[in-house]
């Protein structure tokens, strides 16, 4: 292997910055990083709710939103959707929130023409090479910019949100936050659970370019839809 | 860094002669900037988030050498490789010695500018390595043989018409012009490279030094699948790409998306921490960061151009400079072209090599006023002319003319005297269409008009009318 240049690249940093010309404002003192980026976000979103602007950011992006109040209701309307858009083979996560759901198994009474698979560790890439749509749940929601915070682990493969034609998220209200900053805030306290994580993502709409005469074209390397059930509060 | 700025002039002058052309990049940018500004507007306050990216960045190229190790233990925990390129030959040659051991035949890129500046593409393809761009606009651009033009935005230059003609020739595709038939050819074509590569090389906008975190901002979805799928993932990424922590992130992401596309964010974010867990089932299984400095710690020499180091490439400033808009991105002769890149391309190569670039602007500072990090960009292209002229490397005529200049100003007689020859001399000097012209200046314009009297002839005629 080549030799490393650290020694080198380190002490002419170093030198070069003893010309003094840097006065150092701003990072160290003061207030947390998130607070100033919460203070200079938008404030039209007064008397609108978290799920409101969510709903709208998401929709504005090409995604789309389904409000569901129970399990019954997430489940026939996941239904309604793989017979529209005629998703023949659908893979799921294993992740604890759609075992709990029992969504493979429910599924597979109402849909007795579809494939259905979780996803395993065999040969995941040709498992998803032929599905349609893959489905997961999330880590966090943020409302500001219709976002969806997925944490890769054992049981949710990022290949899963990435490679079939289309995404879908099973989430729940609870885990809606109001931006970006708030979510990275809320998984910075829960310290230990984002270090078991080789990749984070952030999905904000689906996939899209516009590198054709800008143009926008959706779906490109990425999937081409997203949708994203989300379950009400239970009150 | 390989640049070919010296034919900067001539090729200005005949670029800005294509109208067709002029046209296409003026529509292009114009819509950037509408875009832009509809999602900054809606920003509560975005000077202080202007501020506040500023100041992070003055932070961290303060402290850089702290960073850059902190960053290093903390992505080695993690399992991640870091190397250390003190140029692009080692950088390259780290690669391709990466890529022999493991046998390597395929390569898929997603969209650096680091990896344009230092040409790995090109090392690859010599060495027999097929290494594809991913990302649609540099994908078309690979494809024609040519170069990016745009930082956000590489195939700018080209008609839809043009990629579609360049598709069907060389994917033996049906002629399209229809940007989403055009768009589902590439994803069919490059997905297969994908699940063939076993490597994939991106860039990285952010590195965390807190986390050790590879922050990588797309919407395509091709840096997802680079940094997914192959079994081993490279980060090329420069020096200056460092910040603090995890909590300065969002104020990034919420400018850097604003002002480069237009958007409130990307499609996508990835935070990429280490090759795949124990357990997990895919991700790569090796990680590798080259921290790239190709002539960045010398720029910090200067305290004033160290500023040019806080860019985080966004292209807003090419998409309101009126140069960039009449010239195009190719003219420029460097990777990174438009305001920004007159300043980073002559302190990365040579001034010398590079010398009309400081020129490239009329001063405008829209550049400045638009940039999402407030880097001074006018002022730094006016400290360049500075330094040409303190380095003899302006044109020697003028340099005369500039001290004959200066002799007049500082003498009252002289310049009462020179300004009176001036009038006199006024109605024989030469039009812009008359067949004497003096070179350059009436090659397309008249000398401007003097007025028919001086300040001081009225001054004294007003006194006496008073009197």
């Amino acid at each position: 292997m080549a030799s490393n240049h650290r020694e080198t690249i380190l002490n002419r940093i170093r030198k070069n910055l003893t010309v003094p010309g840097i006065s150092k404002r701003g990072h160290e003192q003061g207030a947390s990083m998130f607070e100033v980026q919460r203070s200079a976000q938008r404030g039209t979103d007064v008397g609108k709710t978290l799920l409101d602007t969510f709903e709208e950011e998401l929709t504005l992006l090409g995604g789309n939103l389904r409000k569901v109040n129970s399990k019954e209701e997430l489940i026939t309307s996941l239904r309604d959707i793989c017979q529209k858009e005629n998703f023949r083979n659908i893979v799921l996560s294993r992740e604890p929130f759609l075992q709990e759901l029992g969504l493979e198994e429910r599924l597979r009474i109402l849909l007795s023409e579809t494939a259905l698979s979780k996803a395993t560790g065999e040969d995941l890439i040709s498992q998803l090479k032929s599905a349609d749509v893959g489905v997961t749940a999330c880590e966090l929601l943020a409302a500001e910019t219709g976002t969806i915070m997925l944490r890769s682990s054992p049981v949710a493969p990022r290949a899963l949100s990435l490679l079939p034609r289309a995404h879908v998220v099973i989430a729940k209200e609870e885990q809606l936050f109001p931006t970006v900053a708030a979510c990275f805030e809320r998984l910075h306290r829960g310290g230990d659970k984002l270090l078991s994580s080789s990749c984070i993502t952030l999905v904000s709409g689906p996939s899209r370019t516009a590198d054709i005469e800008k143009v926008l074209v959706k779906g490109v390397h990425g999937p081409k839809d997203l949708y994203v059930f989300l379950m009400a509060k239970s009150k | 860094m390989h640049i070919t700025s010296k034919e900067f002039k001539s090729k200005a002058a005949e670029k800005s002669q294509d109208i067709a052309a002029r046209q296409r990049f003026g529509a292009a940018t114009h819509h950037a900037v509408e875009a832009r500004n509809r999602v900054v507007r809606e920003v509560l306050n975005w000077e202080a988030l202007r501020e506040t990216a500023h100041g992070i960045k003055e932070y961290s190229i303060g402290h850089l050498a702290d960073l850059l190790q902190e960053f290093e233990r903390n992505a080695t925990a993690n399992g991640v490789m870091v190397y250390w390129a003190e140029n692009e030959e080692h950088a390259c040659n780290y690669i391709l010695d990466l890529a022999r051991r493991n046998n390597a035949s395929l390569i898929v890129k997603s969209k650096s500018m680091v990896t344009e500046e230092i040409q790995l593409s090109h090392v690859l393809e010599k060495e027999g390595i097929e290494a594809v761009e991913t990302d649609l606009g540099e994908f078309i651009v690979q494809l024609a043989g040519e170069a990016p033009s745009h930082i956000t935005t590489p195939a700018i230059h080209k008609s839809r018409e043009d990629i579609g003609r360049l598709f069907s020739d060389r994917l033996g595709v049906q002629f399209s012009s229809d940007p989403a038939q055009l768009t589902s050819v590439a994803r069919d074509f490059l997905r297969e490279k994908f699940l063939k590569a076993q490597i994939g090389i991106s860039g990285g906008n952010f590195a965390i030094a807190e986390t050790g975190d590879i922050i990588i901002v797309e919407n395509e979805g091709n840096a997802r699948l680079t940094t997914t799928v192959p079994r081993i993932h490279v980060a090329v990424i420069g020096i200056e790409k460092v910040i603090p922590c995890l909590e300065d992130l969002p104020t990034f992401l919420a400018i850097l998306a604003r002002s480069g596309t237009g958007q409130k964010i990307t499609s996508y974010v990835s935070l990429i921490r280490s090759p795949k867990r124990p357990g997990e089932i895919d991700g790569p299984e090796e990680v590798h960061v080259v921290l790239l400095d190709n002539g960045r710690s010398e720029i910090l020499a200067d305290p004033k151009m160290r500023e040019v180091l806080y860019c985080i490439r966004c292209g807003a400033c090419l998409n309101v400079c009126p140069v960039y808009q009449t010239v195009g991105g190719h003219t420029y002769g460097s990777v990174y072209p438009g305001p920004i890149g007159s300043v980073f391309t002559p302190m990365m190569a040579s001034l010398e090599e590079s010398k009309d670039l400081p020129y490239a602007s009329s001063l405008c500072g829209r550049c400045s006023e638009i940039c999402p990090v407030k880097i001074d960009i006018h002022h730094l292209l006016l400290w360049l002319r500075r330094k040409s002229v303190d380095e003899r490397l302006s044109n020697p005529l003028e340099r005369l003319m500039i001290q004959v200049w200066c002799m007049i100003m500082k003498s009252v007689a002289l310049y009462q005297f020179t300004s009176r020859i001036g009038r006199l001399l006024q109605p024989v000097l030469p039009k812009k269409n008359s067949s004497l012209r003096v070179p350059p200046w009436s090659k397309s314009r008249d000398f401007p008009k003097l007025a028919p009297k001086t300040f001081r002839d009225l001054w004294t005629e007003i006194q006496k009318d008073s009197t």
